[in-house]
């Protein structure tokens, strides 16, 4: 029995009377990898951003585990989710241990220290990303993929269900960016975590991903598995790229091929 | 690098919170009882201390009077600014994500000076005698607080930058209104420009009990609300979206912020005019030696920023004796070297 940790329904969002998300709807389960793909502008991050309540839709409702996040509190969102955001350049030298810690901020009342059970945690999760040893060291002073690393032992730190990521392999090296995604996945099966993650990179997306989302000016265009919604009919529709989607034995995965440009910008 | 085990590097610095708190208040205390024999008058420490535990026998009245109605209040008070105006820079550091802010940044310095130019030029009152300054100074403070707030608010959210802007843009406005005074008061009766000018530079010299109560009342709850979101701050400061999948709202530790900052600063500067510096050095000086988390953050700054400015008052007073130098001039003359001092070394330690 697999159980279903998130539901969106009918979501709409508009900016400065803009819309910018249109009746957007899916289901996400227990130890899913979930794919939001998109050009820019399709409302990737916004649909990211509604279903932490970062963003209040417009219309629609978020379920967590057959709750409406409208009627949490945001420490009690930040129990059951966790957000990885796109990029973080902190201007004062927090060490990676102090940022893991942050984790726990949303289980911690007011003015409690962090306790014995804490640190537990946190060592954990910094043992699970692989950055127990980098933990004395400043954000400043590491590598993009380490501090991607560390930002994912914090979210790990929140002991949620849900993990939301914007972009985790933006500016990664090649090797970087795997090792990201291969993280992602084993803690997708390793802990039940839902993993939904808004991704320009269709390739990664398409090996990594159970489920892909495909935006397309604020609606969802198509929604399944991946030789489901990247089709070629679709991903020349959106991105304007013909391309082709196999299953790859020597990787276990699905791996798309870019074949070549649209000319024209033909509908 | 060999690196320690997490528990260990976590006690390691609860350790040197405790260390350096302790050191903290170890160093208010001695900075307090030397300074308070220093003036124009020596009076030796034994004598003072039989003055302050009221073992008045035997001491000349104007020694008794020296300590109890001139020392003692002006250092308490100067402790008591110099905490205000240290939490304050805190916050705002926190908040802006920026080691450059100050209450200068959000205009709410500008904004108390234009309403204490208000009534020495004008004469402009909301309240009697000794208070006609102080409360114009605090009324304009919060004033500002208030424009910056709204005007800084786009779309019921805060960005920090619009707010930042918009504190500037107000400090810019308020400033060159204070100008604007000055030439007045330049046409005006003889002193009134000196007044402006002086409470420009920040100056304890009129300080008394009342002062130092009234600030005090203002200082604590300030603190306490400060402290109680420090945590948040924390997560504010790695970004907010960070902070807002942390469970914080950025917006509500936005608002204490500003809030917070604007009550003790409204407070301090009322009664001691503009006094430059220390919250922009103050903070800064703590987190180059205790890191950078608001936890410890706050408590430090109120505890350095008394030393900070007992220190540099008791220099401002006794340099020249008996002239008596504005304290803008002290704290800035002796903090700037002092924290480059520090920036260079830590600079070279640490690469940051």
């Amino acid at each position: 029995m697999v159980n279903m940790r998130l539901r969106v329904q009918g979501i709409e969002f508009a900016y400065n009377s803009v819309p910018v998300l249109k009746d957007v709807a899916f289901e996400a389960m227990e130890g899913e990898i979930i794919g939001i793909l998109g050009p820019n502008g399709s409302g990737k991050t916004t649909l990211l951003r509604c279903m932490n309540r970062a963003l209040s839709p417009s219309k629609g409702t978020v379920l967590v585990e057959e709750k409406e996040i409208g009627a949490m509190s945001r420490k009690e969102i930040a129990n059951e989710m966790a957000v990885v955001p796109q990029n973080c350049i902190i201007t004062f030298p927090f060490t990676s241990l102090e940022i893991v810690l942050m984790g726990r901020n949303p289980s911690m009342d007011r003015f409690k220290r962090e306790t014995r059970e804490d640190i537990e945690i946190v060592k954990t999760a910094m043992e699970a990303t692989g950055v127990t040893a980098l933990a004395a060291r400043t954000m400043n002073q590491l590598s993009g993929g380490e501090r991607q690393r560390v930002i994912i032992a914090r979210a790990l730190a929140q002991q949620p269900k849900i993990m939301l990521l914007d972009e985790p392999t933006l500016h990664l090296d090649v090797n970087h960016q795997m090792e990201i995604m291969e993280l992602v996945s084993e803690l997708a099966r390793r802990e039940k975590l839902t993993v939904i993650m808004v991704s320009h990179d269709l390739n990664l997306a398409a090996r990594y991903c159970d489920k892909i989302i495909l935006l397309d000016g604020g609606s969802v265009l198509a929604a399944g598995s991946v030789p489901e919604v990247l089709t070629q009919n679709n991903v020349e529709k959106v991105f304007k790229i013909k391309s082709l989607v196999q299953y790859d034995e020597r990787i276990d995965a699905y791996s798309l091929t870019i074949l070549g440009t649209v000319s024209g910008n033909g509908n | 690098m060999e690196s320690k085990p997490i528990e260990r590097l976590h006690a390691d610095k609860r350790a040197k919170w405790t260390l350096a708190l302790l050191v903290l208040v170890a160093a208010l205390f001695i900075s307090f009882l030397i300074c308070i024999c220093l003036g124009t008058v020596y009076i030796p420490p034994g004598r003072v201390f039989d003055i302050l535990i009221g073992n008045t026998d035997g001491i000349p009245d104007y020694e008794v009077n020296i300590i109890q109605q001139v020392r003692l209040p002006r250092i308490l008070m100067a402790g008591v600014v110099g905490a205000c105006l240290s939490i304050a820079g805190v916050a705002l550091q926190g908040i802006f994500k920026n080691p450059m802010a100050s209450p200068s940044v959000i205009g709410i310095s500008q904004g108390a000076a234009f309403g204490a130019s208000l009534t020495i030029v004008l004469g402009f009152t909301l309240a009697e005698g000794d208070f006609a300054i102080p409360m114009a100074a605090f009324i304009f403070a919060m004033i500002t607080l208030f424009l910056v707030y709204m005007l800084g608010k786009v779309e019921g959210a805060l960005p920090t930058t619009t707010l930042l802007l918009a504190g500037i843009a107000v400090g810019a406005f308020f400033s060159a209104m204070v100008s604007l005074l000055q030439i007045l008061a330049a046409q005006g009766s003889t002193g009134t420009m000196e007044r402006v000018v002086f409470w420009l530079m920040g100056s304890l010299s009129f300080a008394n009990w009342t002062q130092f109560w009234i600030v005090l009342a203002f200082l604590i709850p300030g603190f306490i609300l400060l402290f109680a979101f420090s945590r948040d701050l924390n997560a504010m400061i790695v970004g907010e979206t960070h902070a807002s999948s942390l469970g914080v709202d950025p917006k509500t530790t936005t608002k204490i912020m500003l809030f917070g900052s604007a009550l003790v600063t409204g407070a301090a500067v009322a009664f001691t005019g503009v006094i430059a510096f220390v919250g922009l050095i103050v903070p800064h000086i703590m987190r180059m030696i205790i890191g950078p988390d608001n936890r410890i953050l706050f408590p430090a700054s109120v505890l350095a920023g008394a030393i900070f400015l007992i220190v540099t008052d008791t220099v401002a007073r006794t340099i020249m004796a008996p002239q008596e130098l504005p304290v803008g001039i002290i704290t800035a003359l002796m903090g700037a070297p002092f924290f480059l001092y520090l920036l260079r070394r830590k600079r070279e330690a640490t690469e940051w």
